[in-house]
């Protein structure tokens, strides 16, 4: 009897576990997608090859040194940080660097605080922005810190909660001197307290208007506000009467009837005209339907808002129904192995666009293998994709912040640092983008499937900037 | 003859929608926009009468409404991804032992170790057992095949097809139509011209009258588990290489089979097979003719409620079900927990407050906010009390109604403030739950949970995440009280209106309306026979349960300062009626002690994270132990520990001479079924 008891406990307090975890897997990696085509995917095909030539040609002291200004055309608007060089962090002051000067500072240490998803309904989706936070911290911390302190970084779980997202920012407030490189699908939840409490807030990207509104708030990929269509205006130059007869579809989850209308009235804006819009089910069986009305309706232009799987669900149906628009083109969602995997040879032809430089590239782009190396042998992953990627930048631009602002750590100074930053690409890694007015870059790289890999499709080098204005303007 | 007699309703049906489909074609033109939407609506029917089949086939012989039938689907999935991809075994190879070997044994295995022991039980504690072996099923799959990673498999006879009136029809698909006209075949045969099926079909009307006919009915329950398993693992085969191996996508999938199975009452392949095909053809004709509204808010609407079909479709079939038959006695499973006096849920919500105030003191304002989460949970699970403990009646839409709340405060108590906010939601959710039972008061049981069930997911697709309900992005701001904007405060208020509202429904249950819900649960023929108005007293509970759902809402909005659609999604639901069911279901006390399991979460995650990834695995799995007990661990401390509590002989002492217990009747119901 007493066993029993014992063993009830004990259950007991195993199921406290699992109550308030959203059962909405799509929504989870819809909110991944949140926002528009930027940003970049994930690891692809090539990952393992590129991170082999990482290792024979950059290592942690290769990113010194090196020049921003990979992008062509423009990509950098010639603000305060773009062009600075990443160097090693500075040493302490002989003066001493001022103690503990802010909540979470300490003569010797720093701490920090990632806010993400670590368990839901897909655990671990978010873990990259995790592993890049602590690669970047560890990388650090073997240069000998900044300004003499060693960073810490608490990973806190907003267990894909609203609340649990709050009570995470709640707990940084007190615990960290800045959140950073955080990603969260309910990150509107924390946005409040992060802004009361005044704690920098450099997520890696964010999801929801109130995180992003949020006064303490600078992103490293800043992407809610504006749509970029440089995309969108490539293809229908290259296309002309693709963009007459466009289809958009998008799954019945709240984030992606948002992201389809926001992304219809971009396309409309530069002259695309929508024949068939069409909201499906998230467990929908049969995209034969759907297919075939497009087909009816000559439809030589097709996006779609959804996970990679419900895409190449789509695709499959396209090619069984030997149906081939002109032009299909999906958000950076679909760049990731998984994708390719799914669709087989249905991707043969299918666009996306990126931000940041396409990892098959990432071998010749010294911040990017800094990062791939730094995240090997911090936690001996392979590379994490559009999470890590721009975590590991949030996490630059953190340090970034600290250096310029000096030795006496305050959030109060790391803040105005960040309102009046208008340009960081970390380091040539990614389009620059304007942190303090929270803008993303108008630049992208227009990548294509073939033969079962992403390749670049536009522009041959660097990023294609200002092709057309950002939607809406401004 | 007599056979061709029983089956005519299905024949004249059959007849009916092969006109209909005439009728069409000739208005429509004969055009072949029609044949290729008839074509597709076959395809699309295929699907959900396979696992509609497989329903029927569990619920005719078992008198169980299996809904893990899809989560079993998905798990024989994996396992198939697991023999061919993994282990490299051929996919015939793999389609024969998953779906002849492994699936018949695992029913098997659930029938032995689960259902066996369900003989009789109320349809409360079937419902419940059966969602907690979904939860635990979801539970194995997360661990056994994370979601991280990716599960592909290929479609049978891929590279394969024809093309018909303008269509390409894969092989798959053609061998997911032949395989739903053989399933549906051997069933007909199996169940209606075999020995085995007729005692299949008499297990479940009378166990020991099989017995006593020579037949094993515990073997025939057996064999019965063993079909159903393995139609849900031919579904989930054949649909795995469709939707892809994920978890949600693969067991939720079987909720819109449940229309068909209706539409065959759960009894009859010929009409379940029917619905499936009706449900395929609504489904593409309204995609291949409604019109396209130019309105934005009708055409939300519109592709709400294109997703929503399968359910206004099962909506539909039950409303259209005849009067259940009510019943003269029930099983009396448990002691009926001691109801505390007036003075002692006053001194117990007293000490509630001032203990939550006082444990908050000792967590940092973080671990406030965490914890504020289980209470008000635990508001949503008190809303379950009077409905589901006193009255016995199972809703699967309490956080519907919790979201209707969180929307009237959202809506109206920006600008009207709190307490008025407050007061609209619990109308507005009120006022939606007495409409939404008026149809569905004939009903009981079973059927009154498929129905609340429709419904919570009819508002998730055409409100909640739409602009005119929750608004863009699906989420909807829900302001605190001025004057407890922090987390404690809000804590502390969280405990009073629990306190409160727990007050209340102890008063319910001391009074004349406690006294009418429990006779309701009891007997509702013996109610209906003494003057009581069933149908007052189902409305009222129901109204006072969703409005109770609506304050809670507005409470679990606030706590987390917005609510999301997905907060209040049907399957949400699930866990918290698992886990009020573990609290215990029948007192306002196993309602609190549900909510600070959800309080106990963080904890342990943040303590031990590895145990995050096992949750769905443990929940389900508790319940399914405990579930037969609705009165749950409430109970087990009010027995065993409680007495020792001085205050209680004090008030036993004061209490009045208890009146009688319910009467045990017998190990069965004396009248009938109805579920």
């Amino acid at each position: 009897m007493r066993f029993r008891t014992a063993a009830l406990v004990v259950a007991l307090s195993l199921v406290a576990a699992a109550c308030g975890s959203r059962l909405s897997a799509e929504d989870h990696r819809l909110a991944a997608n949140a926002g528009n085509g930027g940003g970049n995917g994930s690891s692809s095909g090539d990952a393992a090859s590129a991170e082999g030539a990482v290792d024979g040609t950059a290592g942690e002291g290769a990113a010194a040194g090196t020049d921003t200004g990979a992008a062509t055309g423009g990509a950098a608007s010639g603000a305060a940080a773009s062009g600075a060089k990443a160097g090693a962090p500075p040493a302490a002051p002989k003066g001493g660097n001022g103690g503990a000067t802010d909540v979470g500072v300490t003569p010797t240490e720093i701490t920090i605080a990632v806010l993400t998803d670590r368990t839901g309904p897909v655990p671990g989706i978010f873990e990259p922005s995790v592993r890049a936070t602590q690669a970047w911290a560890n990388y650090i911390n073997s240069q000998g810190g900044i300004f003499g302190r060693k960073i810490k970084v608490i990973p806190i779980d907003s267990k894909t909660s609203a609340a649990d997202n709050r009570a995470g920012a709640l707990q940084a407030c007190k615990q960290a001197f800045a959140v950073v490189g955080s990603m969260s699908a309910y990150d509107d939840g924390g946005a409040a307290a992060l802004a009361e409490c005044g704690i920098p807030d450099i997520s890696a990207t964010v999801v929801n208007p109130p995180r992003d509104q949020a006064a303490t708030s600078f992103p490293a990929f800043p992407n809610l506000r504006h749509y970029v269509l440089g995309s969108k205006k490539l293809l229908s130059e290259q296309n002309p009467d693709a963009s007459k007869t466009a289809a958009m579809v998008w799954l019945n989850a709240s984030v992606a009837s948002y992201n389809a209308k926001k992304n219809m009235d971009a396309a409309r804006s530069i002259g695309y005209n929508f024949v068939y819009e069409k909201q499906v089910e998230v467990v929908e069986p049969n995209y034969t339907p759907y297919v075939v009305d497009m087909k009816n309706r000559n439809v030589q232009y097709v996006s779609m808002v959804g996970d990679n799987n419900s895409i190449a669900r789509m695709l499959k149906a396209f090619k069984s129904q030997n149906f081939v628009p002109k032009v299909r083109e999906f958000d950076t969602v679909i760049y990731d192995p998984k994708f390719l995997a799914q669709a087989g040879d249905a991707a043969e032809g299918t666009y996306t666009s990126i931000t940041v430089t396409p990892l098959e590239e990432a071998a010749s782009n010294p911040e990017y293998s800094l990062y791939l190396s730094s995240l090997k042998r911090s936690s001996g992953g392979n590379p994490d994709g559009f999470f890590g990627a721009y975590a590991w930048s949030a996490s630059r631009l953190f340090q970034e912040a600290l250096q310029k602002t000096g030795p006496e750590a305050k959030r109060t100074k790391v803040l105005d640092f960040l309102k009046g930053l208008h340009s960081w690409d970390n380091h040539g890694m990614h389009a620059a983008h304007d942190i303090g007015n929270k803008k993303a870059a108008n630049c992208f790289v227009s990548l294509v499937v073939k033969g079962g890999k992403f390749t670049r499709h536009s522009p041959a080098k660097g990023f294609d900037c200002n092709r057309t204005p950002m939607f809406p303007p401004g | 003859m007599d056979r061709l007699r029983q089956q005519r309703p299905s024949i004249l049906a059959m007849m009916g929608l092969g006109v209909s489909l005439m009728l069409w074609m000739l208005i429509d033109g004969g055009g072949n926009k029609f044949f290729t939407y008839v074509v597709l609506g076959l395809i699309t029917g295929s699907v959900y009468a396979i696992a509609g089949s497989g329903l029927v086939v569990t619920y005719t012989t078992s008198g169980i409404f299996n809904f893990a039938h899809g989560a079993i689907g998905m798990v024989m999935a994996f396992m198939f991804w697991q023999l061919t991809v993994d282990w490299g075994i051929p996919s015939w190879l793999s389609f024969i032992l998953v779906v002849f070997v492994i699936a018949p044994l695992f029913g098997a295995l659930i029938e032995r170790v689960l259902m066996r022991n369900l003989a009789g039980a109320t349809v409360v504690t079937t419902v419940v057992i059966t969602i907690g072996l979904l939860v635990m099923l979801i539970g194995v799959a997360q661990s056994a095949w994370p979601p991280s990673d990716p599960h592909l498999v290929e479609e049978f006879f891929s590279g394969t097809s024809i093309n018909l009136v303008g269509i390409s029809i894969s092989g798959h698909q053609l061998f997911s139509l032949a395989a739903a006209a053989v399933a549906a075949a051997a069933l007909y045969v199996v169940l209606n011209r075999t020995r085995v099926g007729l005692a299949m079909r008499a297990v479940v009307d009378d166990r020991n009258l099989v017995a006593l006919n020579g037949a094993r009915p515990n073997q025939v329950s057996m064999l019965a588990w063993a079909m159903g398993a393995s139609l849900a693992a031919l579904a989930g085969v054949l649909l795995a290489p469709i939707v892809q191996l994920e978890i949600f996508t693969l067991t939720l999938l079987v909720i819109n089979a449940y229309a068909a199975a209706m539409v065959g009452r759960l009894k009859s392949l010929p009409r379940t097979f029917l619905g499936a095909l009706a449900l395929g053809l609504l489904i593409e004709f309204y995609r291949g003719y409604a019109p396209s509204p130019t309105s934005e808010t009708l055409s939300q609407f519109s592709q709400g409620l294109s997703g929503s079909l399968p359910v206004v479709f099962l909506f539909l079939a039950l409303l259209f079900l005849p009067q259940a038959r009510l019943r003269v006695g029930r099983l009396v499973g448990a002691k009926a927990p001691r109801v505390p006096r007036l003075a002692e849920s006053i001194m117990g919500a007293v000490m509630l407050v001032l203990a939550t105030w006082v444990a908050s003191g000792f967590l940092t304002e973080a671990n406030q906010a965490r914890a504020g989460k289980g209470l008000a949970y635990a508001l949503v699970m008190l809303s379950l009390v009077p409905l589901t403990g006193y009255a016995a009646q199972l809703s699967l839409a309490q956080l519907t109604f919790a979201g209707l709340g969180g929307f009237a405060m959202g809506k109206f108590g920006v600008d009207w403030g709190f307490g008025p906010g407050l007061l609209i939601a619990a109308i507005i959710a009120g006022v939606a739950g007495m409409l939404f039972a008026l149809p569905a008061l004939r009903l009981q049981g079973l059927y009154l949970a498929l129905t609340t069930m429709a419904f919570a997911v009819m508002l998730d697709k055409m409100f909640f995440n739409k602009t005119y309900g929750f608004g863009f992005g699906g989420s909807i701001q829900v302001p605190r009280p001025s004057l407890f904007k922090g987390e404690q405060a809000f804590m502390v208020l969280m405990a009073v209106a629990f306190g409160v509202m727990g007050i209340m429904v102890l008063a319910i249950k001391r009074g004349p309306f406690g006294r009418r819900l429990a006779a309701m649960r009891d007997s509702p023929a013996a109610c209906a026979t003494l003057g009581l108005d069933l149908t007052r007293t189902k409305l009222a509970v129901f109204a006072l349960s969703a409005g109770m759902a609506g304050v809670a809402g507005v409470f679990f909005g606030a706590q987390q300062g917005s609510l999301g659609a997905t907060d209040v999604l049907m399957e949400q639901g699930l866990p918290v009626l698992l886990l009020a069911v573990i609290g215990g279901i029948t007192s306002v006390t196993g309602a609190l002690l549900g909510g600070l399991l959800f309080g106990l979460r963080p904890l342990l995650e943040d303590s031990a994270p590895s145990l995050a990834g096992i949750t769905y695995l443990v929940i389900g799995a508790v319940t399914v132990s405990l579930g037969r007990n609705p009165n749950g661990l409430a109970y087990f401390l009010s027995d065993r520990v409680g007495r020792y509590m001085p205050w209680r002989r004090y008030f036993d002492r004061e209490a009045p001479a208890r009146p009688p217990q319910a009467v045990d009747l017998t190990e069965r119901e004396l009248v009938g079924s109805a579920p």
